[in-house]
């Protein structure tokens, strides 16, 4: 008797998060920067980008999921070694950064960051490394 | 350094120089090239020349062991940590928080983050290894010389050294092979991506600078010249930089070991992950937890995280208390069954 009611407790428990993850898939979070510039001067070596914080409806690369647990330095980079990639493409460029920026046409950048100061603080999102808008 | 070359020449390196030497002498006699005077005839895609100096250049380099260096500003916000094999070629690198990559022992490339699960596996291609170039720069000109596909211009300096021109897609060693087209096609595409990028190399083989473009218009390609000093912890015949030439701000080296013996493990790339994880936990980029009213009060401090946080979807509370009451339920019913 004491296996049966265990086993129903186990179904319907399992029954429950199945439902909870269909309907409520996690959301990735992106970081979004300003700086980027736009048109030739998008995602250009030796210009400073600023954090602004996270984003889960603008992709810029890949991210990670919530919750969030930790604040961290909001800061401002220069960046190098840049490259523009597929927003959507998971294959991200090689030992490259997400830099949080995008050009409106699925276009994003990746690079070198280096730290230059500080300008305050955010939230930033400590789950799973994500590189979809939603995590099934 | 600069002692160090003719102390190699006592040594049985001796060989190796001369025969090179003698290569190259040939090379330029053969091309009737006056020092410093460029003609069409020098310019060579995969003649003596370039691969004379190219073995002339990696003739000195130790032919193995291992070194690993460390670079660092403001209180190591910003952290580079780099190893290259001698015997193997096999090398890493760790950037700040998350960026890692390198080639395994067995030739494995690989890339990743952190605070990913797991670092990719990727085929490797020439040019990989592109990362090594600010901290080992004399990697990065044989690597060049080496790579018959490249155009290449040699001339011999007054002083004994050498100036070379490469012509490089995006003035750079990364490989083209996996960048998006997009990326190509703001270079000028697969034949306009090509930039020149200008070596100039000491008499004693050390890189003195590199001169390369950093941006992709032609007619505002921003040049930037990095020049390279030499660290008193380089092993003989092997140039590590003291500075590395950043561009947001010049890093110094702060640790730089060369073990003779070679450690083959430490290239492994469960071995790298390990060692970024610790730099990322050492790390002070991440702050102390603070306070909500803390965050709050920054007046710079953007818009809450545009949806806000999942937590605060009534729906999901709803689901999470529903899925709260089946198991109490659950519980319930066990315990009745136990009673009964």
């Amino acid at each position: 008797m004491a296996y049966r009611a265990l086993g129903t407790i186990a179904s319907i428990g399992l029954c429950s998060l199945t439902m909870f993850a269909l309907a409520f898939p996690l959301d990735c979070y992106f970081l979004q920067s300003s700086g980027c510039g736009s048109g030739a001067s998008f995602c250009i070596d030796d210009t400073e980008v600023c954090d602004i914080g996270y984003s889960k409806t603008v992709d810029t690369g890949c991210g990670r999921t919530g919750p969030f647990l930790s604040s961290v330095h909001r800061s401002c980079y220069t960046i190098t070694d840049t490259v523009t990639h597929p927003c959507d493409d998971d294959d991200e460029p090689s030992q490259k950064e997400v830099i949080g920026c995008h050009d409106g046409n699925g276009v994003c950048c990746y690079g070198t960051k280096t730290w230059t100061r500080d300008i305050g603080y955010m939230s930033e999102p400590s789950g799973a490394y994500c590189c979809d808008i939603t995590v099934q | 350094m600069m002692c160090v070359r003719p102390c190699l020449l006592m040594t049985g390196h001796l060989c190796i120089n001369a025969l090179a030497l003698l290569l190259l002498s040939f090379g330029f006699a053969h091309a009737s090239v006056l020092p410093s005077q460029p003609t069409a005839q020098d310019s060579h895609h995969g003649g003596p020349d370039r691969i004379a100096l190219s073995q002339l250049i990696r003739s000195d380099w130790p032919q193995s062991g291992s070194i690993f260096v460390r670079y660092a500003t403001n209180a190591t916000r910003n952290h580079l940590e780099i190893g290259y094999d001698f015997g193997t070629g096999a090398w890493f690198r760790i950037w700040n928080r998350d960026t890692l990559g390198g080639q395994e022992p067995n030739g494995t490339h690989y890339s990743g983050t952190s605070i990913s699960p797991s670092s990719k596996a990727r085929e490797p291609s020439i040019g990989s290894d592109w990362w090594l170039d600010d901290v080992f720069p004399e990697i990065a000109l044989a690597s060049v010389l080496d790579d018959t596909r490249r155009d290449v211009h040699i001339e011999y300096m007054d002083d004994g050294g050498w100036r070379i021109i490469a012509s490089l897609p995006r003035g750079s060693r990364e490989p083209v092979e996996t960048m998006s087209d997009h990326e190509i096609g703001r270079w000028g595409g697969p034949e306009g991506m090509f930039r020149d990028v200008i070596y100039i190399v000491r008499p004693d083989h050390t890189i003195e600078s590199v001169t390369a473009p950093t941006r992709p218009t032609t007619s505002d390609p921003r040049v930037m010249t990095e020049v390279f000093d030499v660290a008193a912890c380089s092993p003989p015949g092997f140039q590590v930089v003291e500075t590395y030439p950043s561009a947001g701000a010049p890093m110094s080296l702060i640790d730089c070991k060369f073990i003779e013996t070679g450690v083959r493990e430490s290239f492994l790339r469960d071995r790298v992950m390990e060692r970024a994880v610790t730099r990322r936990m050492e790390t002070p980029t991440i702050s102390p937890v603070i306070s909500a009213e803390q965050a709050n009060a920054d007046p710079d401090r953007p818009a809450p995280v545009e949806g806000g946080s999942q937590s605060n979807n009534p729906g999901r509370w709803a689901f999470v208390g529903a899925g709260v009451v089946l198991v109490l339920l659950g519980i319930g019913a066990w315990w009745k069954a136990r009673q009964a």
